[in-house]
């Protein structure tokens, strides 16, 4: 079971305001996940040899740094809910 | 039924034009999707004019790509500039890309006509697309039921007929699950294969864009067309794209098809079991020997999953914060409000419940027992692939439990639905190849699907064996379609 102030703890954590009955539905829904999820704690962290799981991960992920166009300055503002002086527009957020 | 390479074939020699096929596509959707509800969006205009262009090209006696005319539906979660991108969400609700994704361009580039956007679970999220933030989709042999999930929207509009192929992206199973749903035919490549640049994330290490097609060869030729390395995606494999149409030829003789007692014990249908005992009957009819195989750590793969995937979707949807795109909630003092109100607005009920797993398993004090030890359970299920492939050449299974469940069914009870992708995680896990091909429905009609999952890298094999197992379940169409 997870309680209501992990839940309020985990939902600010992740920048996720919940409202009344979403925090109960959510401690009911996530003990229940939670519970089958326990399965992995059966399993050792030194089961297996450390590494990648998939052949994907053991790539040499470095390439030639190339210079080449990106999205252009109002491609990229273009989705922006709000913008001000050719950039993002937010509130406040450094005082003084 | 028209299948990809006829379409193509017909509009390559000028028996048809691509504005023609386009023009066909956009009735049959306007006739039944407001039946089936498999299009968020239906982008007209964008697929007249790409038709038009297909058509000129071809008149200024230029060879045309290999999806000359072909109208393709696009999952949401893949970029596609100019045209609205949701992924499904609220939060992105008329988000207007910049960019196309690396599949969207490689698809254009050989002359496809992208006729829409598919509906999907929220962010990939769901096994139904009942997490769609704006409709459900309805399976179109059966409305009452889901054409399963994420990527419902793609094989729902490929059962119906409105296309003959369409794009999904596959984290758990999701373009396999609604693929054996509805009775197409759908691929999750080896991770890496098909470049994930402008596919919305979920889970970045388990993502794979993948094709859902009415028929083996069409989902081959769209395999070829969207994979090969990226350099947008540093995990792309560095390898040529694939060129499995030629193989899917369909023969099986001498094969040793391996067959996992974990994948038939309980919680199987038993309508289900018999449809795919009668395709592996089919199969070694064939000339192929069906191999029993241990895979141990089965048990353990659904709970894996659970762990990783939220733990990486909890990351990746932080980007969703109201500030580059997306909608924004009103009326904020401070940044951390705006962002904390855009998310808490934005966001449904399952992609908060992952969001919260995920960050469950990552925080302090957690993180070594969840997130640490479901990385070596995901290793050992790595592990009993490898071990079955050293004496066998493909494993098949039934890619779920039962065929399409009713509306509504599993809404109350998320693990039920997380659950009923056991048989098609394992192999995302292991980021090795796999798919969903037709076989004999159950006695009510309802499609069922086999899958074969073979080793990476190794599509050629995996199209070959579906085409095998075609020829004995030939290609359907949900009735009216």
């Amino acid at each position: 079971m997870i309680t209501r102030d992990e839940i309020l703890h985990l939902g600010k954590l992740a920048s996720l305001p919940l409202a009344e009955p979403e925090i109960a539905a959510l401690s009911k829904d996530l003990g229940i996940i939670l519970g089958h999820v326990e399965h992995v704690l059966t399993v050792s962290a030194a089961a297996s040899a450390p590494g990648a799981a998939h052949g994907a991960g053991s790539l040499d992920a470095l390439r030639a740094d190339t210079v080449t166009p990106g999205l252009s300055h109002e491609d990229a503002l273009a989705a922006a809910p709000e913008t001000a002086d050719g950039g993002f527009s937010v509130p406040t957020f450094v005082s003084g | 039924m028209q299948h990809v390479w006829q379409i193509a074939d017909a509009v390559t020699h000028g028996e048809l034009t691509a504005e023609a096929a386009c023009e066909a596509s956009l009735r049959a959707i306007a006739a039944r999707d407001p039946e089936v509800s498999a299009f968020i969006t239906v982008s007209g205009e964008y697929a007249r004019e790409q038709a038009r262009a297909v058509d000129k090209k071809r008149a200024r006696g230029e060879a045309l790509g290999r999806l000359a005319g072909v109208p393709v539906a696009v999952k949401d979660a893949l970029v596609t500039r100019g045209v609205v991108t949701t992924c499904g969400s609220k939060l992105l609700a008329g988000y207007v890309p910049p960019y196309d994704a690396t599949v969207v361009q490689r698809l254009l580039a050989e002359d496809a006509v992208i006729v829409g956007k598919a509906n999907m679970d929220e962010f990939a999220m769901g096994s139904s697309t009942e997490h769609s933030a704006f409709f459900p989709t309805k399976n179109p042999w059966d409305r009452a039921r889901t054409p399963g999930g994420s990527s419902g929207g793609s094989a729902a509009a490929v059962a119906s007929g409105m296309v003959p192929a369409a794009i999904g992206s596959d984290t758990g199973g999701s373009v396999r699950q609604p693929a054996s749903f509805t009775g197409t035919v759908g691929v999750k490549p080896t991770y890496g294969r098909v470049s994930r640049y402008g596919l919305v994330a979920f889970a970045s290490s388990l993502d794979q864009v993948g094709p859902i097609a009415n028929d083996v060869r069409g989902a081959a030729r769209l395999l070829d067309v969207i994979s090969g390395a990226c350099a947008h995606d540093m995990t792309s494999l560095r390898e040529p794209p694939t060129a499995t149409e030629a193989l899917a030829h369909g023969k099986v003789n001498g094969l040793r098809l391996g067959v996992p007692a974990e994948y038939f014990a309980d919680g199987l249908s038993a309508e289900v079991r018999t449809s795919i005992d009668q395709a592996l009957a089919a199969l070694t009819e064939m000339g192929a020997a069906l191999v029993p195989i241990a895979m141990p750590h089965t048990a353990l793969a659904v709970a894996t999953y659970y762990v990783i995937a939220p733990a990486e979707a909890s990351s990746n949807l932080s980007r969703f914060d109201g500030v580059r795109f997306g909608v924004r909630a009103k009326g904020r003092s401070s940044l951390g409000e705006l962002i904390s109100a855009t998310r808490a607005l934005g966001f449904g009920a399952e992609v908060k419940r992952r969001i919260l797993l995920g960050t469950f398993v990552l925080s302090s004090g957690y993180y070594d027992a969840y997130y640490g030890r479901a990385l070596a359970a995901r290793r050992l299920i790595a592990k009993d692939f490898e071990d079955a492939f050293t004496s066998i050449d493909a494993i098949v299974s039934p890619v779920a439990p039962t065929a399409a469940w009713k509306l509504g069914e599993l809404a109350d009870d998320p693990l039920a639905m997380y659950l009923s992708d056991a048989y098609t995680i394992p192999a995302s896990l292991a980021g090795l190849p796999a798919l969903s091909v037709p076989v004999a429905p159950t006695p009510s009609g309802l499609p069922v699907g086999l899958h074969i999952v073979c080793r990476a890298g190794d599509e050629g094999a995996l199209l070959s064996i579906a085409a095998a197992v075609e020829t004995r379940y030939p290609p359907r169409l949900a009735e009216g379609a």
